[in-house]
């Protein structure tokens, strides 16, 4: 039952204000059909991995690893087609890897007790060198155009990643507020003990969210691909750190308890409307990490003044 | 063997205690045991581990890592989910002022190595007031000045067409710094990492910092009912790590004679594993400076002795990833143990 | 023909590391009763209702429910089985709707597994009616944006939709309006008439006259006295809880010579904490601060200290103003507070030494920052000895030590700061009757040495054995001082319970 809050159409209309003044900049071109497409495309693996970063940080949790799952995924998934396995079942093996490798975080988690922060900083390393140790160090490219076909290929021309997009978001924007582990996880994150006294599988949630994490990663990996068509050891680097931004600016508190996958969504398409416009007013494009910064710490701090003035 | 195993020692409480508790407990015995183990490994295995130039060579690689793990020690200790994403970015920013400031503007050497110090403690600085007054969690904080400091050493080492320009033209004198050795000893291990890693040991051991420091980590509350100023406590130490990631740079730069705004960029987790293999209790309230500068030269002794019997480069983090969580499982089975 | 009691213990006992809490309990609590419990702090109430809520596990004694003997596992077990405690605090999810509160971990599904919002709501709006609250208003919102009240009523709508039958109440008024205080007694003999057994615990006196059919009095582990409510007049409670004046008072010098005031707090206030606080405390004097848990006491202390700010009045010490900012600046000025709980007082995991040494390192001070460990450590050796402190050694962790040894590894963290005011909260909170008598013959011996003391205690036998004067405290009010002969538990009590 947490579909709109004020939060989301503040960052809507900042998102809006910025198609407007980007448009103006480039004289209509930002505005355009096929730019704005480029944008939800190039935003689609993000937003898909934010479902899953947006639950766990629900629970007061986090997941640096993503990026080294998508890596790994990707490049396993890429050799495996270059080895002649036809697409589908590269895509399900894909998954199955995804889920496993966000069910070993939530072994760490759970039964070893690590906190979160560093059980994903451990098993983001091993899995990065995992990468390397199934490409051999080399580059997977020219992988059969059905295997791109979930990042590059279209449906009455529009890609068909949005559709993907669109429907993950709605079915779980759907789950969180109706299916009971949907409202587990915003129950762990504001009282776990109240939670667990209430009689909340709070084990088998961490379990969940983190494998559910793991699958979505690897999917997005999957449209990785079909955009840039190839994959490198150092695929998805950094990639954490731009669904953690999104996330956050949508709305999501760190510290657990609230948060909506409609927010993580328009978060992310505001760190995607800025990267693009930046790029395309001939900005220098090494700004977007500044304003990418910036934009975490204002957005911060407002919320951080709100709280205070609404205890005050 | 087993002899050893038997013997027991007296502890400072009086009470005999055996060696492999001590072992196991004492997270500096701990480290200690395996870099001895893990140089007896390579030293047989892997070919020319043993040479004086390869012992060089490790030294030499420790200490910019290194820095920057006591810097996050610091920060973690401090609670509160104390921690710094920022030290590589803070690192690559001082960097590029310090190679801007000698290479485009001809600026006299000790004066940019100056203002690249004062750079960096400004990052650290700006952190900790975030941290402090803001009231920002620490891993946001950190995830965005990450941001903003990186792309601020990309903008200052942009041309004029907006490419990032790395600086090379660096005074022959300055590779003083990362290129020469002291009886043997390369400077930087000699002449920077051990003095600083004695005075932040003696800091925290010693001092009336690292007492408050410790408390403030242990237990906020408690702290402040005793009258320590937890908020200063924690601006301080946001601010060393500014600065200790600031000396990295200047030994880096040094090194490679070169200034990249990419400088540091992976490094900000490794860091914080050291740290967290040296002891470093992620909620914070412990500090052992001496177990993270065995940390972090065991790791980088490690990762050099996997590259000299020829396992790839990229199996480091992944060796790391696992050190950290066998260290992590350790604490888990001593804390059941011990309750 | 269902049967009439509904809760029953017989010889429960409890203890906690040596301390009796429960000391062999009978209670019953019958269909379609409010049945109060009344005592002082300590005196066994909140553990006998963590062990029929299944936080606590007795030691000794059974349970029957029904007539049927029970094991209660854990709160969800007591849940299950219909025994839900509603406390001070209330154990909510802050930013989940009250329709949520209520209904997570025991979701209403339909036929595909989905939640089904729409009857959920439905039954909360009827869980509510049946408390005769309209809720349509509120029932989305979230409820860490509601009053206590509304969460309080959530709770009981929870526990009525775990189709609860025994019901507790641990001081539910405490934080209450008038108003909503009103509407929870409607709702609670609503309950009553509906059947179910409520356990009560207050101490507004006044309260239960219209509220409890029994009520029973409990003190030091035991329960002391128990009938209607027609029975127990006030008079009786306050007499039984008090119970008789067998306290040692404290052997002391100089008692009667007139010191000097060293500390006078004027009208402090701190709204909704407490109001006007004034008092003075003279020099070598042991001024003993009474009331209940929740009076204010320790929230006017740690405004003094300077850990919370107030909002208007002045403190002065020794004749000059203290403009209070800092705990760093009280301690030097020479005002130390050792908080109530060894929680809130001493670092778990670290020595001795860290502990002792805490508040002032800065008096022990090399150059550079360093610490004069041969200066420290004679010191914090002299007031280890000083307290018979048992311990293998300085460096061990204070954790490893017991309840009493511990709290003399605060006090020798308070006396260190050779303060002028020393301001103790519970001091001897949860440790054995032995060690007690130590730690009074202390606190006599350094108000005897110069040092003024105020004591901040729930135990009135402490208060009345080491008092000269006491000034008693209820809902952040001044309600009462007394002097010398004056200090009598049922003075006492008499103020502070309405």
């Amino acid at each position: 039952m947490q579909l709109f809050k004020r939060r989301e159409s503040v960052i809507l209309f900042f998102i809006v204000a910025l198609i407007i003044l980007f448009s103006i900049v480039t004289s209509g071109r930002f505005a355009s059909y096929s730019n704005i497409t480029q944008i939800l495309v190039s935003a689609v693996p993000i937003i898909i991995s934010s479902i899953g970063m947006t639950m766990i940080i629900v629970t007061a949790g986090i997941d640096v690893s993503a990026g080294s799952i998508v890596g790994l995924v990707g490049m396993t998934v890429s050799i495996l087609s270059l080895q002649g396995i036809w697409s589908p079942y590269d895509w399900i093996i894909g998954i199955l890897l995804g889920a496993l490798l966000g069910f070993f975080n939530a072994l760490l988690i759970w039964n070893l007790k690590i906190a979160p922060i560093i059980a994903t900083l451990a098993t983001m390393g091993i899995y990065r060198s995992l990468v390397f140790t199934v490409s051999g160090g080399r580059w997977a490219i020219g992988m059969p155009s059905l295997l791109l076909w979930i990042g590059s290929g279209t449906i009455f021309n529009i890609p068909f990643s949005i559709f993907l997009m669109l429907a993950f978001v709605i079915y779980f924007t759907y789950f969180m507020s109706r299916r009971v582990i949907g409202r587990n996880i915003y129950a762990i994150g504001n009282n776990i003990e109240a939670a667990r006294i209430s009689g909340v599988p709070v084990g088998k949630t961490i379990f969940f969210i983190y494998t559910l994490a793991g699958v979505l990663y690897a999917i997005s990996a999957f449209a990785i691909l079909g955009r840039t068509g190839l994959a490198q050891s150092t695929m998805g680097t950094g990639f954490e750190l731009e669904v953690i931004a999104a996330v956050v600016i949508g709305g999501t508190n760190i510290l657990g308890g609230e948060g909506t996958i409609v927010g993580s969504l328009i978060g992310a398409l505001l760190v995607a409307v800025i990267k693009d416009g930046i790029v395309l007013s001939n900005i220098p494009p090494l700004l977007t990490d500044f304003v990418l910064g910036a934009l975490i710490l204002i957005v911060i701090s407002i919320d951080v003044i709100l709280k205070r003035r609404e205890i005050a | 063997m087993i002899n050893l195993i038997k013997n027991t020692v007296i502890n400072k409480d009086n009470e005999k205690v055996s060696i492999t508790s001590i072992i196991f407990l004492n997270r500096k015995f701990l480290l200690l045991s395996l870099f001895i183990v893990i140089y007896a490994f390579f030293a047989i295995f892997a070919h020319n581990f043993n040479s004086i130039q390869n012992i060089e060579s490790i030294m030499v690689f420790s200490v910019e890592i290194g820095l920057l793990a006591l810097g996050e020690t610091l920060v973690i200790a401090s609670g509160f989910g104390g921690i710094d994403l920022s030290v590589g970015s803070m690192l690559g920013l001082s960097a590029i002022v310090i190679g801007e400031l000698i290479g485009k503007f001809g600026l006299n050497m000790w004066l940019a190595i100056i203002i690249g110090l004062i750079v960096g403690t400004g990052g650290g600085l700006f952190n900790g007031l975030m941290i402090v007054y803001a009231k920002i969690p620490p891993l946001l904080t950190t995830l965005a000045t990450m941001y903003l400091y990186s792309s601020l050493a990309l903008l200052f080492s942009m041309d004029q067409y907006g490419n990032a320009m790395p600086i090379s033209n660096f005074p022959s004198i300055y590779s003083i710094f990362g290129q020469s050795s002291v009886l043997g000893i390369p400077l930087q291990f000699i002449l920077i990492f051990v003095p600083i890693t004695i005075i932040l040991y003696l800091l925290v051991q010693k001092t009336i910092f690292g007492k408050h420091l410790l408390s403030t980590g242990t237990d906020e509350v408690v702290s402040k009912l005793s009258g320590i100023n937890v908020n200063k406590i924690r601006i301080w130490v946001y601010t060393i790590s500014g600065l200790l990631a600031a000396v990295a740079a200047l030994v880096e730069t040094s090194r490679i004679a070169s200034a990249r705004p990419d400088l540091g960029l992976n490094m900000n987790l490794e860091a914080i594993t050291i740290s967290v293999l040296g002891g470093t209790y992620i909620f914070g309230g412990s500090a052992d400076i001496m177990a993270v500068f065995i940390a972090s030269v065991l790791v980088i002794m490690l990762d050099n002795g996997l590259f000299l019997v020829g396992v790839n480069t990229i199996w480091q983090t992944g060796a790391l990833g696992f050190l950290l969580i066998g260290a992590l499982i350790l604490d888990l089975v001593i804390r059941r143990r011990s309750s | 023909m269902e049967n009439k009691v509904l809760l029953e213990s017989k010889r429960i006992k409890k203890s906690f590391g040596g301390v009796h809490a429960l000391k062999g309990i009978d209670f019953v609590l019958n269909r379609g009763e409010v049945h109060a419990l009344v005592g002082e702090n300590g005196a066994g109430k909140s553990t006998l209702i963590k062990i029929f809520s299944g936080v606590v596990f007795p030691d000794e004694g059974s349970i029957f429910f029904k007539d049927k003997e029970i094991k209660i596992q854990n709160p969800l077990d007591a849940h299950l089985k219909g025994i839900v405690a509603v406390y001070q605090e209330p154990l909510v999810y802050p930013k989940l709707s009250v329709l949520e509160n209520i209904f997570i971990g025991n979701e209403i599904k339909k036929r595909n597994g989905e939640v089904d919002w729409k009857s959920e709501e439905k039954k909360a709006i009827e869980l509510f009616k049946s408390l005769d609250i309209e809720s349509e208003d509120f029932i989305k919102k979230p409820i860490g944006k509601l009053t206590t009240a509304i969460q309080q009523f959530t709770l009981i709508a929870k526990a009525l939709n775990y189709k609860a039958e025994v019901i507790i109440f641990d001081e539910p008024t405490a934080i209450l309006g008038d108003i909503d205080a009103q509407n929870l007694f409607k709702i609670i003999k609503l309950l009553r008439s509906n059947g179910k057994g409520i356990i009560y615990i207050s101490h507004r006196l006044e309260e239960l006259q219209g509220l409890a059919d029994r009520i029973t009095v409990m003190r030091d582990g035991e329960i002391v006295g128990s009938g209607n409510s027609a029975d127990m007049t006030r008079e009786r409670i306050i007499e039984l809880m008090a119970g008789k004046n067998v306290i040692e008072k404290v052997q002391r010098n100089n008692h009667l010579e007139k010191k000097e005031v060293i500390l006078e707090v004027k009208n402090l206030s701190k709204d909704g904490v407490f109001e006007n606080i004034s008092f003075d405390l003279k020099k070598g004097e042991i001024l003993g601060f009474a009331g209940l848990v929740g009076s204010g006491r320790s929230e006017v202390m740690e405004a003094i200290f300077g850990f919370t700010k107030y909002d208007k009045g002045k403190i002065f010490l020794e004749n000059k103003e203290l403009k209070v900012n800092k705990t760093s600046d009280t301690i030097n000025s020479g005002i130390m507070y050792l908080p109530e709980s060894r929680k809130l007082g001493l670092l778990q995991n670290k020595s001795i030494l860290d502990n002792v040494g805490l508040s002032v390192f800065n008096r022990f001070l090399k150059s550079f920052g360093f610490i004069n460990n041969n200066n420290l450590y004679p010191s914090i050796r002299k007031y280890v000895e000083l307290l018979s402190i048992k311990a293998p050694s300085l460096f061990t962790n204070v954790e490893t030590l017991s309840g009493g040894n511990q709290q003399k590894v605060l006090f020798s963290k308070g006396l260190i700061a050779q303060p002028k005011v020393l301001i103790l909260d519970e001091p001897t909170h949860g440790i054995d009757v032995a060690t007690k008598a130590e730690i009074h013959k202390l606190i006599a011996k350094l108000a005897d040495d110069g040092i003024s003391i105020i004591v901040v205690s729930s135990e009135l036998q402490e208060i009345i054995a080491l008092s000269d004067r006491v000034i008693v405290m209820h809902e952040g009010k001044i309600t009462g001082t007394f002097e010398g002969d004056q200090i009598t538990s049922l003075n006492l009590i008499s103020a502070f319970v309405k």
